[in-house]
């Protein structure tokens, strides 16, 4: 196993961590910078981060854009097992990004306990790259995947105004960003990351019917 | 010239046939639509749909932005995708000198994009003109219609083009997406107001007020109208440029 998410590191290359801690730091300058106006938190950790973890999962661990990917379906016992591996490493990385992003941040400006921010970032983070993810296993066309993830990421982003129907503040993508004081934000991420699990379970009954074929 | 006019003949004709330049157009104006199709719903939500220089100003603004973004990832891998198929390669062997092959790539994306900018806000215009609920006179849908392309859709379309198609030349194409997410994430963010835009926005900054001002607002600042159209234009330019000087981007001449 860990010689396979050595294998798989090496893949993804170094310009990932390069990029990530490149990220990482001009947050991190913002935090201490930014002042009192910007909302730092919400915005940093529920719509950009996120956003880069589905960049991170689209561009870094795409399957079937991969050029070996007929290979790999053909030879690997699982393409289920090998997809979720891909994912694992590179939305990990990418989380252990944020993590200390929020810490280093934290020191500049407490506003939010540490286990708050994971909770604003986590389930955004994780349906979008899930989506990505479900893309990435439909189509081979390289950066097709962050492309439709972006357009829905920017779509969200644009439709705040409607949290005043009743009923979509527990769907909004980006709740905290949009509402802070809204009392239902945690419920409002269960289901989000509820939804995150039913793309697993799309992208696992896809993997089978491509290992029968 | 025959040259670059053969690159960007076959860089505009093989944008359009590709599937997702559709889908983008495609969700673009779903999207437009269900945010601003004059129904009776939208124009009791809306305070100014009925007048045909606000749906534009609006189309442009908020959903020619979304569109505006889908392009930018088919623009972003023009000279990326040449390096790794080899076709770089392949035309520098060729006579074919860098400053032809950028131009042809650069002016290539503004077109396109250009192109797909105008059908969008004609596409929509059109279906507003027809599906509106009561009398529109077409020089009412006309005139700002024509407006939009040349004071927001132009500067645009050429700031995105040029800046998606040069920076992934020079830079790796993931930070480029993490720039241009950064940039339209803010964009994304501003709510309007009766103060002057920040000059860094795309299609909502203050070049737009030439298509529809709010009648409760007043506005008269003419150096952020300017201090916009620069900032487009210019910085567009100025990256587009940035190639031509890139030692390592071509073969030694």
């Amino acid at each position: 196993m860990i010689r396979r998410v050595k294998s798989e590191i090496k893949i993804i290359g170094m310009n990932f961590f390069i990029i990530s801690a490149a990220f990482t730091s001009a947050l991190i300058v913002l935090s201490a910078i930014a002042g009192e106006l910007l909302h730092f938190y919400p915005v940093s950790f529920e719509v950009l981060f996120p956003f880069f973890a589905t960049i991170a999962v689209g561009e870094w661990g795409k399957t079937r854009a991969d050029i070996n990917f007929d290979i790999i379906a053909a030879q690997s016992s699982s393409l289920f097992h090998w997809v979720l591996l891909r994912y694992v490493i590179t939305f990990g990385i990418s989380t252990v990004f944020a993590v200390i992003c929020m810490v280093f941040s934290s020191a500049f400006r407490y506003e939010l306990p540490l286990w708050e921010l994971l909770i604003i970032y986590f389930p955004p983070a994780f349906l979008l790259s899930s989506l990505c993810a479900l893309f990435g296993i439909y189509y081979n066309g390289e950066h097709i995947a962050i492309l439709a993830c972006g357009i829905i990421w920017l779509i969200v982003l644009l439709t705040r105004s409607l949290l005043r129907i009743s009923g979509v503040e527990y769907i909004y993508l980006f709740i905290r960003y949009a509402d802070e004081q809204n009392p239902v934000w945690l419920w409002n991420k269960c289901t989000v990351t509820t939804v995150g699990m039913l793309l697993w379970g799309i992208i696992y009954l896809r993997c089978k019917r491509t290992d029968a074929h | 010239m025959r040259k670059i006019i053969a690159i960007i003949h076959y860089e505009y004709k093989m944008q359009f046939k590709r599937l997702a330049t559709w889908g983008i157009l495609l969700a673009a104006t779903v999207f437009a639509l269900l945010d601003n199709y004059p129904s009776a719903g939208n124009l009791a939500r809306l305070e100014f749909l009925n007048e045909p220089a606000y749906f534009v100003y609006r189309t442009m603004s908020l959903n020619g932005f979304v569109l505006m973004f889908g392009l930018m990832f088919l623009l972003a891998e023009r000279f990326p995708l040449d390096h790794k198929t080899g076709m770089k390669l392949l035309l520098m062997s060729h006579a074919l000198q860098k400053r032809q092959y950028i131009s042809g790539k650069l002016l290539g994306g503004f077109l396109y994009t250009f192109s797909i900018l105008c059908v969008f806000l004609t596409l929509n215009t059109a279906v507003y003109f027809v599906a509106a609920p009561f009398p529109v006179p077409l020089p009412a849908c006309t005139l700002p219609l024509v407006k939009a392309i040349i004071v927001s859709a132009f500067p645009a379309s050429l700031f995105v083009s040029l800046c998606s198609v040069a920076l992934p030349g020079m830079i790796d194409i993931r930070l480029f997406y993490l720039f241009a997410a950064i940039l339209f994430g803010i964009n994304a963010a501003y709510v309007g107001s009766a103060d002057t835009a920040p000059f860094y926005m795309i299609t909502s900054g203050d070049l737009i007020r030439f298509i529809w001002v709010n009648p409760k607002w007043s506005f008269h600042d003419v150096g952020s109208i300017l201090a916009n159209g620069a900032f487009l234009m210019g910085s567009g330019l100025i990256i587009g440029s940035l190639l031509f000087l890139s030692h390592r981007f071509w073969r030694s001449e």
